[in-house]
C-alpha cells in the first residue's frame, strides 16, 4: 500500500487540509478585523502597511504551530522535524539582535529603513518565530519520548 | 472517539512497536497512535492492512457494538 507524495500516509492530507484551511480563515479573520479597526473604529495607527504585514506574520505563526502541533511535518522524513525548530530559533535570534540593536543600541537600524525594524515588526517577528521554535522543539522532544517508550 | 485498546493489546501480543506496525502498513508511527489513542479515524483500507499485519479480523479490532 503505497501512496507514493512525499511518503506522507492518509492521515497527512486529512490533516494538512485541516490545517491549510484553519490557516486561510485565521488570515481572513485578522485582515476583517484590521478592516473594522481602521474603517469602523478610526484608529489610524492600524492603516499602516505594515500592520498587514504583521497580519500575515502573526497567521504564518499560527499555521506553523498547528501543523506542527497536528504532526504535518513530522513523517518519515526525520531530519526536516529537527531543522525547523533550529531555523525557527536562529530567525528569532536574528530578529532579537536587529529589534535590539534598533531599540536599545542607540538607535542603530539592522537595515536602513526597512520594514522589519521599523514600528517594532522586529520583535513582532522575533515573537512569532521564538513560539513556533519552542512549540516545535517541544513537539520534537514529545515524538522522541514515544517512539522510545514504543520501543 | 474512544482509544482503541483492542489495537494496542493485539499489537502488544505480538511485541510489536508501533514503528514497527507503522512500517508494515506503509503509514507514519504519529498515524498508528493516534488511531490507538482515539484521536484518528482510519480508513477502510488502512484498517484491512492493520489487521493483515496482525493476523486478526476487522471485527476483532474495529468494530463497535451499539449500546
Amino acid at each position: 500500500m503505497r501512496y507514493g507524495y512525499d511518503e506522507f500516509d492518509e492521515r497527512q492530507f486529512k490533516i494538512r487540509g485541516e490545517v491549510y484551511k484553519h490557516g486561510w480563515i485565521f488570515t481572513v479573520a485578522l485582515l476583517l478585523v484590521n478592516f473594522f479597526v481602521t474603517d469602523f473604529l478610526g484608529y489610524e495607527w492600524a492603516r499602516a502597511p505594515h500592520m498587514f504585514f504583521l497580519c500575515a506574520l502573526v497567521s504564518i505563526g499560527f499555521f506553523a504551530v498547528e501543523a506542527i502541533v497536528r504532526d504535518v511535518f513530522t513523517g518519515r522524513q526525520a531530519w526536516r522535524a529537527e531543522v525547523i525548530p533550529a531555523i525557527e530559533l536562529i530567525a528569532a535570534g536574528s530578529m532579537f539582535v536587529a529589534a535590539f540593536r534598533k531599540y536599545f543600541g542607540g538607535g542603530v537600524l539592522f537595515a536602513e529603513g526597512g520594514m522589519l525594524t521599523r514600528n517594532g515588526v522586529a520583535l513582532a517577528t522575533a515573537a512569532v518565530f521564538a513560539a513556533v521554535g519552542i512549540v516545535a522543539l517541544a513537539k520534537l522532544a514529545r515524538g522522541r519520548r514515544e517512539a522510545r517508550g514504543q520501543e | 472517539m474512544a482509544k482503541n485498546l483492542r489495537l494496542k493489546a493485539a499489537r502488544a501480543a505480538l511485541d510489536m512497536s508501533q514503528k514497527e506496525l507503522a512500517e508494515r502498513v506503509d503509514v507514519a508511527r504519529q498515524t498508528i497512535n493516534a488511531i490507538e489513542m482515539g484521536d484518528y479515524n482510519p480508513s477502510v483500507r488502512l484498517c484491512i492492512a492493520i489487521c493483515r499485519a496482525l493476523g486478526k479480523t476487522l471485527d476483532d479490532l474495529f468494530w463497535e457494538e451499539a449500546e
